[in-house]
């Protein structure tokens, strides 16, 4: 059982880590699609499932930081806010019904569509309407689909 | 990665502490000098983002070197012909000056370096950093160009990295003349047709500026070396009765082309 428990964490750090090392890697390809897959909000919402929240938050605000460094844009502001987005996702987890089937996408969903409205506003990029309710939205939902399968691969459930 | 499981109350608020630093320390590096955070930048970049971003840049070198290769065979070309004229101009200058009594001008250099652009999802190219810094004789502010035309400006130096503005930033201002110097302005950022171009302003409402016609750098402030290419007027965008003109202007170089630029080491003044 112990084992068991300790195989899952160990198979949703490297998830994390995958989706990170990923989204630095792909960056200039995804930067120049305005629906691609936030992998950086996934895997900040990956480690808010499986850590404390403290350790979540950590998570973000490395993950922040290194954003900004790439960015050259906002790099204090980026590393505060995935912090903050970090342990308040990792926190909120117990307010929802973790049982229902439903919980992991509307938490992804929700979480990446917030976090990328958020970037935006750090760096400021104005993506303007189209960019608040049709693209963050579309990129949240892909970035969902991903999360999701990277999660029921890592940690099977009965 | 440690799992929640039942939050003690002492774990919570360990929790609640990290985090709180966590953000406080965000908020701190947000208000460091430009300078500080640049230099935090360059090492996250020259360190852990390293492998990234080597990677990265091989992946854009090559794929920009096959599509331009012979673009770059005729740029050589070109530049091997202006050099060759531009050496007889400049021994002919020296004897002039000489027979006028004037001493040497000052002299300025270029430093040829490659152009990381920094871009944030959803937005536009408007930063970018630079591998030379004060130790290569670079000091912000000073302009960064191609062959081709103006790129940007250099904002803040550390010893060894600059970070610096494209046009397409909003902050962005350049000095400009037409090449026969009979109408002049400031161009800025601006967009046409939802892509970032450049608006010229301030241009003097008596005399028009055909479209077609190229804009340089005047030279003014001391910030770009005169005579860069800015970009070509394309249309009038504005009038403001009896007093000035708004130009659109095509830009010279859009940041995405630019891989190898120039940043201008401005000349001591003695």
């Amino acid at each position: 059982m112990r084992a068991e428990r300790g195989a899952r964490e160990w198979g949703a750090a490297v998830t994390v880590v995958l989706f990170v090392a990923a989204h630095f890697l792909l960056r200039p390809l995804l930067v120049s699609w305005t629906m691609a897959p936030d992998l950086l909000a996934g895997g900040i919402l990956l480690a808010s499932l499986h850590a404390r929240p403290g350790t979540a938050a950590g998570v973000g605000f490395a993950a922040g930081l290194l954003e900004g460094a790439v960015a050259l844009e906002a790099m204090g502001a980026l590393a505060a806010i995935f912090a903050l987005a970090g342990y308040g996702a990792a926190r909120s987890r117990e307010l929802f019904f973790a049982d229902s089937p439903l919980f992991l996408p509307v938490y992804v969903f929700l979480g990446v569509w917030a976090l990328r409205l958020a970037e935006q506003v750090a760096t400021g990029s104005t993506p303007g309407w189209t960019g608040w309710v049709l693209e963050a939205p579309a990129s949240a939902a892909i970035t969902t689909v991903l999360v999701v399968v990277a999660d029921r691969a890592v940690t099977p459930r009965p | 990665m440690a799992s929640a499981g039942v939050d003690g109350t002492g774990r919570g608020r360990g929790d609640l502490a990290t985090a709180t630093l966590l953000v406080a320390l965000g908020v701190v590096i947000e208000v460091l000098a430009p300078s500080a955070r640049l230099e935090l930048a360059y090492a996250l970049r020259a360190t852990v983002l390293r492998p990234v971003l080597a990677a990265q840049g091989e992946v854009a070198r090559r794929s920009r070197l096959s599509a331009r290769l012979g673009q770059l065979e005729a740029e050589r070309d070109s530049l091997a012909r202006q050099l060759m004229v531009a050496r007889q101009a400049e021994q002919e200058n020296a004897w002039m000056r000489a027979l006028l009594g004037l001493g040497l001008r000052p002299a300025d250099s270029l430093v040829a370096v490659e152009v990381e652009p920094g871009r944030v999802p959803g937005g536009e190219d408007q930063t970018f950093l630079l591998r030379v810094g004060t130790g290569d004789g670079v000091t912000a502010p000073t302009g960064v160009f191609t062959v081709r035309g103006l790129v940007g400006v250099v904002r803040a130096s550390t010893a060894h990295a600059s970070r610096g503005q494209f046009w397409t930033h909003p902050d962005f201002r350049v000095s400009v003349r037409t090449a026969s110097g009979q109408a002049s302005g400031i161009v800025r950022a601006g967009e046409d047709g939802g892509q970032p171009a450049m608006i010229l302003d301030g241009a003097p409402y008596q005399t028009d500026i055909s479209p077609g016609t190229v804009l340089y750098t005047s030279g003014m402030g001391g910030l770009y070396p005169a005579g860069i290419p800015v970009g070509t007027v394309r249309a009038v965008s504005a009038v403001e009765s009896g007093w000035e003109k708004s130009y659109r202007i095509e830009p010279a170089v859009r940041p995405e082309q630019v891989d190898i630029a120039f940043v201008w080491r401005k000349p001591s003044r003695p």
